[in-house]
């Protein structure tokens, strides 16, 4: 097996301000982590209603999405406790659907993660991150890039607990 | 107590079409490596079919080859281990940045034409496993070698003779393929490489035997005698082979020795002029003519030592000659045998040369890969008929 290069993301970029999270859990790329025991069973693909909180025009037609819920941070203040409090991590809500809801907390990772995917290799090299190498990347096959590294994660480790609407 | 109003509150959803993201462990060295100004370019290596042929007893290949998948920095290797999570981990993504590329710059352009921020995330991948680092550290050296064919020179035939038949036997892998083959940092594999004196020939990589480093080095002492230049000074480094249009294999394997000899504290050693390490070549050439002696079969295997000494002198420069004592070899690669109360000197092995065993530093799943490809297996079948 060739080796395959992993290439990294630029080293200076600006935080999508747009990002909804808790400033200490952003990241560039707006990437989070979500940890639920469980797993997120979406109904099938034909009968999924459109996103409701999504601008259509930013979308492609293909992507489609189900509404699972919505994340509540309720110690979340930063106009009153300033964005550097992290007061708020003891304690996150996800509501799943009307009657579910999920207790968790915001934790920081023991060792941070890097989020891998592999690089389409027919796009031109990213000038970024290539002109400071040897430029041979354009021969290989399969190529991976480090999307974002992640210091944080969302964790939800007990079980839902119903809620009225 | 917060008013209603400053909960944070952000949709979720689940994006049909999942992507295929993995998630990776980041160890506190390599994260720092990855914060620093100027990150070194990573690869991913794998030595998996070996390990899946030959050392397939307790795991399933699939297992072993994931196993044997490694991170390479240029001074660190880190075998890539797959853990099961317990959990469900989703990757969210902010919903507004999604349909730029994740890359920052799109998402600057893509806030000029966006004025609303919109808050909600979307899982875009849900992930199963973790891929952890562990730290390893193998024998390159040993590694390298036993993927090297040797190129024995012919003393019956000329350099040009001895060149086609390498050619015409030898598998053709160049060395940045052999490079990805061994899952160590390249800098190490480069090293190895030139303690081995490999060299690459028109895309096929070698190792000279002893008997043809031997050669070369005796034909460059010789030809520096001849132009009256002294090894044991500055050497005019491209004095040796600015004539040569295209080198020949020896004078690949002389410029591997030279460089390999060469004194690695000196700082005014520029491109065109060096200086050789006393110690290295002393040794080297000490060590280099007893293993020459026992490839060549029709040599008496009973070496006098004050013959061996004495040869080895004509070895080295004028000025180093003294040098030639038998302490200045590694202890245990020679032995001394009295034979008819005469005393002989045998080869014994050296350290060096990688005989011992692969060694795994910090792992204890982190097997030398022992096993061959098939190219290997040709350049294994190919290095016999040489020897013959």
């Amino acid at each position: 097996m060739p080796a395959v290069p992993l290439h990294l993301p630029p080293s200076c970029r600006p935080l999508a301000v747009s990002n909804p999270l808790p400033h200490l859990i952003q990241t560039p790329s707006g990437l989070a982590l979500l940890e639920i025991q469980g797993t997120l069973h979406t109904s099938s693909n034909q009968n999924a209603t459109p996103p409701q909180s999504l601008d259509h025009s930013l979308e492609e037609d293909a992507v489609q999405e189900t509404p699972i819920g919505r994340l509540v941070f309720p110690y979340y203040n930063p106009s009153l406790l300033g964005e550097e409090d992290v007061s708020w991590m003891k304690r996150v809500y996800l509501y799943v659907g009307k009657h579910q809801r999920l207790t968790g907390e915001a934790k920081k990772l023991g060792k941070p993660v890097a989020v891998l995917r592999k690089k389409a290799t027919q796009e031109k090299p990213d000038s970024v991150v290539d002109t400071e190498h040897e430029g041979g990347s354009e021969q290989r096959g399969e190529e991976l890039e480090i999307v974002e590294i992640i210091k944080f994660k969302i964790l939800f480790s007990g079980r839902p607990e119903p809620v009225d609407e | 107590m917060p008013t209603q109003t400053s909960f944070a509150e952000i949709s979720l959803a689940i994006a049909h079409s999942q992507q295929n993201l993995r998630l990776l462990e980041l160890p506190p060295d390599l994260l720092d490596l990855l914060s620093a100004p100027r990150p070194p370019r990573l690869y991913l290596k794998s030595s998996s079919p070996r390990h899946s042929r030959h050392q397939s007893v307790l795991s399933t290949p699939a297992d072993k080859a994931a196993e044997s998948l490694h991170l390479c920095t240029q001074t660190q290797s880190y075998q890539v281990r797959q853990v099961s999570t317990s959990n469900s981990v989703y990757i969210i993504e902010s919903s507004i940045a999604r349909p730029a590329s994740i890359r920052g710059d799109d998402i600057i352009q893509f806030d000029e034409s966006l004025a609303q921020p919109s808050s909600a995330t979307t899982a875009i991948a849900k992930v199963d496993t973790m891929l952890e680092l562990l730290p390893v550290s193998y024998d390159v050296k040993f590694m390298l070698e036993r993927l090297l064919p040797i190129y024995t020179a012919s003393e019956l035939s000329s350099s040009e003779e001895s060149q086609s038949l390498f050619l015409s036997q030898s598998v053709s892998v160049s060395k940045d393929a052999l490079f990805s083959e061994i899952p160590a940092p390249n800098a190490e594999i480069e090293q190895a490489w030139r303690d081995l004196l490999a060299f690459e020939f028109q895309g096929r990589c070698a190792k000279p035997s002893a008997s043809t480093s031997f050669a070369v080095w005796h034909s460059v002492i010789h030809w520096v005698t001849l132009e009256r230049w002294d090894l044991a000074g500055d050497v005019n480094f491209k004095g040796f082979f600015v004539t040569e249009q295209a080198p020949s294999i020896e004078a690949m394997v002389a410029q591997a020795i030279l460089i390999n000899l060469e004194h690695e504290k000196l700082p005014n050693s520029t491109a065109s002029c060096m200086h050789l390490d006393r110690t290295k070549v002393v040794r080297w050439t000490g060590m280099t003519l007893l293993q020459a002696r026992l490839e060549r079969p029709d040599s008496n295997p009973q070496l006098l030592k004050d013959d061996y000494v004495g040869q080895w002198q004509d070895l080295l420069p004028e000025g180093w000659r003294e040098d030639a004592v038998l302490n200045k070899l590694p202890s245990g690669s020679y032995a001394i045998e009295v034979v008819e109360g005469k005393e002989t000197i045998i080869w014994m092995g050296s350290d060096e040369s990688g005989s011992g065993t692969a060694q795994s530093v910090t792992s204890e799943a982190a097997k030398p890969s022992s096993g061959k490809r098939k190219w290997h297996e040709k350049f294994k079948a190919q290095r016999k008929e040489i020897k013959k």
